[in-house]
């Protein structure tokens, strides 16, 4: 915060960042003593606790919102609704998944494979698109994986590419992963989030090849 | 009782009936903030629904280090600004369900007073965007500690406290206005 953030309250930054405390009597005794000693010698001060004291009790009168009695019922309903869909299946399967592939990615680094063969064919040339798997139902942590592939590929594309790389993200399901983020992302996520569901919408309704590295770029940029 | 973490972790071996505990023990916790925040009754169901929907799916990505009703928060404070954020609209003002529906105490003229500042704040707290309409909710109406609406909203606690401060002037100017 700089001074001019508070240069419009009329009183102290030291003063604005406890008066909740005060009121909820969280106040270390010391610093309650000298927030006491600031009201007592700043009207402002004590004006604006009495303001802060006043909004909260209006806020408490503002009174229980009814709720629906539906509510409980359609809850449920919902819940219900994806385990018989396989998300309760999903769930346990998804534990399964993270064990065996971890796993799996322990038996290969520690198997050394150089071994059994000592003069390798070369590696094949890679495509400039490299496809990042099959879709289906991957855990989540790969298809997180995937979709950060994806969006550091897209903004390096050359148009002869991007035909390819569109028709990857609409196969992979990375927009539903990028909503299915957003559910429960940080607030410091969300603004890169929100950016690659935006693209990734313009790929869902076609946009142009010419355009995607451009606007992956400017998700990278959201990203930073 | 159990707590919330032994319930989550019973869901993640397949008990229904304990993610219905947590369901029993945050839906209206979780409708209020919504609906506060949306500000109207169908929005809100919605959102409550999709909430309890969307963290059965992705319980095994809770960290149990942390609180779960943090974490069910930020799943229904995500989701209402998304619904907010697609439909790119204002909230309708809220229906009169609230007004009504608000408990009789004390002499009818006070009564009438109390209920119509009540609801001139309600309508206030909509016309704040949404960041500090987020944070009034959970922190004024819902009471949530400072730490868990920072930790729902990812927001620093010192920047929250400015937030919250600047919210709070702004509503009641603008109730002064009102009256």
């Amino acid at each position: 915060m700089t001074p001019d953030d508070w240069a419009d309250s009329g009183i102290g930054h030291w003063v604005i960042e406890r008066i909740d405390e005060y009121l909820d009597g969280e106040l270390p005794s010391e610093e309650r003593l000298e927030f006491e000693r600031c009201m007592a010698e700043d009207p402002a001060v004590a004006a604006e606790v009495l303001e802060a004291k006043r909004f909260r009790a209006l806020a408490a009168e503002a009174g229980p919102l009814p709720i629906p009695d539906e509510l409980g019922e359609r809850i449920r309903e919902r819940v219900a609704a994806g385990r018989s869909t396989g998300g309760g299946r999903i769930l346990l399967l998804r534990r399964v998944l993270t064990v065996a592939v971890a796993a799996a990615v322990i038996f290969l680094v520690a198997s050394p494979l150089h071994m059994f063969d000592p003069d390798p064919a070369p590696e094949p040339v890679r495509p400039m698109v490299v496809r990042l798997g099959n879709p289906g139902t991957p855990s989540p942590r790969s298809t997180a994986e995937r979709l950060e592939d994806w969006l550091d590929q897209a903004k390096n594309l050359n148009p002869a590419d991007a035909d390819l790389s569109l028709r990857e993200a609409r196969e992979l399901g990375l927009l539903a992963e990028v909503r299915s983020r957003l559910a429960d992302a940080p607030g410091s996520d969300r603004n890169y989030l929100q950016a690659a569901e935006d693209l990734l919408i313009q790929v869902e309704n076609g946009i142009s090849p010419e355009a995607l590295p451009m606007e992956a770029q400017m998700v990278a940029m959201a990203r930073n | 009782m159990l707590d919330d973490n032994e319930l989550v972790e019973r869901s993640l071996k397949g008990d229904a009936r304990a993610f219905n505990g947590l369901v029993d023990r945050y839906q209206e916790p979780v409708y209020r903030v919504v609906r506060r925040f949306l500000g109207n009754r169908e929005d809100a169901l919605e959102a409550s629904q999709e909430t309890f929907a969307r963290a059965y799916q992705k319980l095994d990505t809770f960290d149990t280090s942390r609180k779960f009703s943090t974490w069910l928060f930020t799943v229904a404070g995500n989701l209402a600004r998304d619904v907010l954020r697609r439909k790119k609209r204002r909230p309708e003002v809220l229906a009169t369900e609230t007004l009504s529906s608000l408990p009789g105490e004390g002499r009818p003229e006070q009564e009438a007073m109390r209920q119509e500042e009540a609801e001139r704040l309600r309508a206030a707290v909509e016309t704040l965007s949404e960041e500090k309409r987020m944070a009034v909710v959970l922190r004024y109406f819902e009471g949530l500690p400072l730490a868990d609406v920072s930790a729902i909203t990812g927001t620093e606690v010192s920047t929250l406290k400015v937030r919250l401060f600047r919210a709070r002037k702004e509503l009641m100017q603008k109730l002064e206005q009102g009256s």
